[in-house]
């Protein structure tokens, strides 16, 4: 079940990604941009309803300044740290409702919380793409790693429904 | 004419996208107020001339539902259309928002021709249209 989770969280991340973002992903790379002193953010964002859980998105701070470029369509000089930052909670925010939507379908009412965003370690970031239930893929040859946690028995019954 | 549009949303990146989207639609629009939040919308349609409002819903502070909600209270929705733009997706509270007056719900993300055939749907069929001389 946990892989039927992980397959729509990759169709949504790359289907808004693309939609929102104008960006492509892949599920592999094959020549990775090697960036060793690259800081990384992270946005997280809760939902409640029928079930809880937490949806986390990290990405390298160039990609979401990359992203902030493309929304807004202007050159990347013009794309500062804040809004970076607000590309990649809104995608995250974006994401979180299409994802809620497709578990758990349209009629449940559920609470999303406003997004939040912080810089992350490079440990933080590999700790979190082997989280259960974490998604990495590839954009502009950069990695971007999705970990959803929510509660699986909700969630088993929401794939069994129908 | 030149229309007043209101953008409530926390996100300044969505603020920005709808406002260069509106732009960008074809219709004339005057000035485009920005709120970060309900309260900050209703403070600027205390004190300006707005056609029309773009909200989000979940925001901090006052969310775009008790927005409308106070809209409702000083008679403003019969005047100035409410289209909110958001990522919920319960069509149970979609039709909450509906009772409560919004004119139109758009999903993010939205598509250029949504919210140009929402604002001509709203503001008049003739909004937009290139006219001959």
């Amino acid at each position: 079940m946990k892989e039927d989770v992980q397959k729509v969280l990759t169709e949504v991340l790359t289907e808004i990604l693309e939609k929102f973002g104008f960006m492509f992903a892949d599920q592999e790379c094959e020549a990775a941009e090697q960036e060793s002193d690259v800081s990384i953010l992270m946005a997280e964002m809760t939902f409640a309803g029928p079930a809880r859980g937490t949806l986390q998105l990290a990405a390298p701070a160039p990609l979401c300044r990359e992203l902030a470029s493309n929304v807004l369509g202007v050159s990347l000089p013009e794309t500062g740290k804040p809004v970076a930052e607000d590309a990649l909670k809104e995608l995250l925010n974006i994401a979180c409702g299409e994802l809620v939507a497709r578990l758990f379908g349209e009629k449940p009412v559920f609470d999303l919380a406003i997004p939040t965003v912080r810089g992350i370690s490079k440990a933080q970031c590999r700790e979190l793409s082997g989280t259960a239930g974490a998604v990495r893929l590839w954009v502009e040859s950069r990695p971007v790693v999705a970990a959803l946690d929510v509660e699986n028995e909700v969630c088993d019954a929401a794939f069994n429904r129908g | 004419m030149a229309y007043n549009a209101l953008i409530v949303d926390d996100s300044r990146v969505t603020r920005a996208l709808v406002a260069k989207t509106l732009r960008l639609s074809g219709i004339e629009f005057g000035e485009m107020y920005e709120a970060a939040d309900g309260q900050e919308a209703l403070d600027r349609l205390a004190s300006n001339w707005v056609d029309i409002v773009f909200a989000d819903i979940h925001m901090p502070r006052m969310s775009g539902a008790e927005m409308v909600d106070r809209m409702a209270e000083q008679g403003l929705l019969d005047a100035t259309p409410v289209v909110v733009i958001s990522t919920e997706r319960s069509v149970t509270r979609i039709q909450e928002l509906k009772a409560k007056g919004i004119s139109a719900y758009l999903k993010k993300p939205f598509t250029p021709e949504a919210i140009k055939e929402t604002v001509q749907k709203l503001l008049g069929p003739s909004v937009g249209e290139n006219t001959e001389e």
